[in-house]
């Protein structure tokens, strides 16, 4: 999931987690717009810390701001409201609605510039390292979820044959979930075979509980000074914007 | 030391031990061999030893059983034995749990990198990795345990020709450390009963034989081992020199037959065919034509492009340049549905290309007008007649390999295009699939497979083309291509054991009088 070495990927992922889901509950804890605008401007900074560039800062966040037009339409037009600013049609804009769709579509936005900032600065074993030592997660699950990133790749290249094989065959279905019991079925059948293998060659490894770590995640002072930095400015803008 | 006294096995959902009654021991430091046909419980007896049964495999075991010392397994599958995102971290992830210091782990890790010849950076992602490589890195994992017994299942079943030999140079280096105790299943016999101190034959949950190499595969056994259904080497106990020719004959290293020249009619033709996946070039300016009834076979190294080149025939990939026709007609111009009636597709795993719920219904959905007696000629011809109410995710591999095969042919094709169809198979479905195909071929159809199996390219190859970065760097007959050292080696290939027999043979009779055999 990492793609880069900026000083945001340098942070113990496990604080860095802790701080942004304070922003998150920053955020649903309040109505108002201009701090919900605010929280979204420091969202927006870690984005841009997050070491990407702008073309593909740009190319990734495409989508995520078609998601947002389409919120603000559909909070706009469909909700409810007295004083009426403009109709056409079934659309109906009044100003209670308008505010609503602002306050929601950026709340949303800000929500997902959170999220990409993590995961684009997050490397997965290092995070589920964290999630040991820091958090206490059981280092069976841990490992179990290591594992299973690992059939990430192995299901896209599994799916790319089975349409290639359904083409060939011309075998196309008439209702659409159909398709996706076809193609699932297959891939949920060998990946329960493959699972299994995977824990047999794990045991036969010796895998256990008490064991060292190659990759053991500390808090440094630089961790916690970042979480005290982040946690007061989000809490002064709550507070005082 | 390993010991077992009056093992029996039994798996909760079978009615039958797969071992029965198993009494051995193995001493320190020897190297086992172990033969038999599928299902003998080979792989079961290497579970046992590694200390799996029953805690992390579920089944009733009886009997007694020690090891001494500490066990590391390899396993068949490349791909199933890894944890971890990366190379270091895998390798770490043996040491962890043997609690390794944190400190010592990255020398550690260099050193069975070094031992199983990866000159990797530690954060390489396995997903970049050849097959080859990832069972190296496998094996680098079990030597981070630092076991006295090494059990390997299969190692090299799943790699190509590069790769196999690669590992069984290294599990022949592990051989020679008098520390470590092998016990191996592998199909590759050549090279293992050369190094090998003993050999078991299992069958049916039994050890029917037990004795060095040169007993078990003396001649007067052969006979007994081949109606088990265990293949023999080819050579062993022989060499090429002295080889008796009646043997031979009964080994198969004959010369292939003469092939009668194919029809000149045309179905394939490419003309500087450019192939762009994403940025990179993998077909550059291919030009190609088939033939009806000619059987090509397209080798070459991992990533060369062959698979590409199949799916671009298939019209599973755009053509970014250049013009690919089929019977004269354009393939932009075919209609899917015409297209596919024409050109078939085997897929490299059979179990993603079935789409029906039953073997039957698969059967029927190939055919342009399925009638029962049709269906019951298909079944009893590619011997899946008992299992046509099953599903087909749930056969055996060879099983489905052959149900892949004729879903494919029930409908004659004009274009049959396989994907390394006999990779991983055991020599009874290789041949049944071989048999098939070269009716086929014999009816008209074209036959483009891709494979690794030099022998086959010997034995059933009317052409054969070499692909390597994008180019066709051969386009001839196989004995034409293994006169040329340079290609062959350029592209990680080698010469069939049945050639270099044929060669040897050729010499002799050039030069009047038997070669001198080296002994050693």
């Amino acid at each position: 999931m990492q793609e880069n070495h900026s000083w945001f990927a340098q942070i113990n992922p496990s604080v860095k987690l802790a701080a942004l889901l304070y922003v998150m509950l920053l955020l649903i804890s309040t109505s108002r717009l201009q701090v919900t605008f605010a929280l979204l401007v420091l969202a927006a900074v870690g984005v841009c810390c997050s070491g990407w560039q702008l073309s593909t800062l740009f190319l990734r966040l495409m989508p995520y701001s078609v998601l947002f037009l389409l919120t603000f339409w559909m909070m706009a037009t469909f909700g409810k409201g007295e004083t009426e600013l403009w109709t056409f049609g079934w659309f109906r804009i009044t100003e209670e609605s308008l505010t609503h769709a602002w306050l929601v579509a950026t709340r949303m936005l800000a929500f997902v510039l959170l999220s990409v900032t993590f995961v684009a600065t997050t490397d997965a074993t290092r995070f589920v390292m964290s999630l040991i030592h820091q958090c206490r997660l059981p280092v069976r699950l841990a490992y179990g979820f290591l594992a299973g990133l690992r059939f990430i790749p192995i299901f896209r290249q599994s799916i790319r044959t089975i349409r290639q094989a359904r083409r060939v065959r011309q075998q196309r279905s008439f209702w659409p979930w159909q398709t996706f019991f076809d193609i699932s079925l297959p891939l949920f059948t060998t990946s329960i075979l493959r699972s299994e293998q995977i824990a047999i060659a794990m045991e036969a490894r010796q895998f256990r509980v008490n064991r060292t770590y190659y990759v053991e995640p500390v808090v440094t002072r630089g961790d916690l000074a970042f979480l005290l930095i982040i946690v007061t400015l989000a809490t002064s803008l709550r507070l005082f914007v | 030391m390993m010991q077992c006294e009056h093992l029996t096995v039994r798996y909760p959902d079978q009615d039958y031990p797969v071992l029965h009654d198993l009494s051995v021991t193995i001493d320190k430091g020897e190297t086992t061999l172990l033969v038999g046909p599928s299902g003998s419980g080979k792989t079961t007896f290497l579970h046992v030893l590694a200390g799996l049964m029953p805690e992390t495999i579920e089944a009733d075991v009886s009997g007694e059983w020690t090891t001494d010392g500490t066990v590391g397994m390899l396993f068949q599958q490349p791909d199933d034995q890894f944890c971890m995102q990366t190379v270091g971290a895998e390798i770490a992830f043996s040491l962890e749990n043997r609690q390794i210091a944190r400190g010592e782990m990255e020398d550690r890790i260099r050193i069975v990198l070094t031992r199983v010849g990866l000159d990797l950076a530690l954060t390489t992602p396995i997903a970049e990795l050849s097959g080859g490589m990832k069972q190296r890195l496998a094996l680098a994992c079990v030597l981070a345990l630092e076991p006295d017994i090494l059990l390997l299942d299969e190692p090299t079943a799943q790699l190509d020709p590069h790769g196999q030999q690669l590992m069984m140079e290294l599990i022949e280096e592990l051989h020679h450390d008098p520390d470590v105790t092998l016990v191996l299943i592998e199909h590759q016999l050549e090279r293992c009963v050369t190094f090998a101190d003993r050999v078991l034959v299992f069958q049916t949950g039994q050890i029917r034989l037990d004795g060095p190499p040169r007993d078990i595969f003396s001649e007067h056994r052969t006979v007994f081992l081949t109606k088990l259904g265990i293949a023999i080497p080819r050579l062993y106990p022989y060499t090429l020199g002295t080889m008796p020719a009646e043997v031979a004959a009964e080994r198969e290293l004959d010369r292939p037959p003469v092939r009668e020249p194919v029809s000149t009619e045309p179905t394939f033709d490419l003309v500087d065919v450019t192939v762009r996946y994403g940025k990179q070039t993998v077909l550059e300016r291919i030009s190609l034509t088939a033939h009806a009834g000619e059987w090509i076979m397209l080798v070459g190294r991992n990533g060369a492009g062959k698979s590409t080149l199949l799916e671009t025939l298939a019209k599973l990939l755009p053509v970014q340049s250049g013009t690919i026709q089929l019977f004269q007609t354009d393939l932009k111009k075919w209609r899917d549905r015409m297209f596919y009636r024409q050109v078939g597709f085997v897929f490299q795993q059979p179990e993603f290309q079935f789409l029906k719920q039953t073997v039957l219904d698969e059967l029927a959905i190939s055919c342009p007008s399925p009638s029962s007696g049709q269906m019951n000629d298909a079944l009893q011809h590619y011997r899946l007649a008992d299992v046509a109410a099953q599903s087909p995710l749930a056969l055996s591999l060879g099983q489905k390999r052959r149900l892949s095969v004729a879903t494919m042919l029930l409908e004659r094709k004009a274009v049959l295009l396989l994907d390394e169809p006999t990779f991983g198979q055991d020599a009874e479905t290789t041949a049944q699939i071989i048999d098939v195909l070269r009716q086929a071929c014999a009816a008209g159809t074209t036959l483009i497979m891709v494979t690794h199996d030099m022998e086959l390219v010997y034995q059933q190859a009317d052409r054969v083309l070499v692909l390597g970065s994008g180019n066709i760097q051969f386009d001839g007959s196989p004995e034409e291509l293994f006169q040329e050292t340079e290609i062959l080696r350029d592209n990680q290939l080698f010469c069939p054991v049945s050639y270099r027999y044929q060669q040897q043979k050729e010499g002799i009779r050039h030069a009047g009088k038997p070669f001198m055999v080296r002994s050693n």
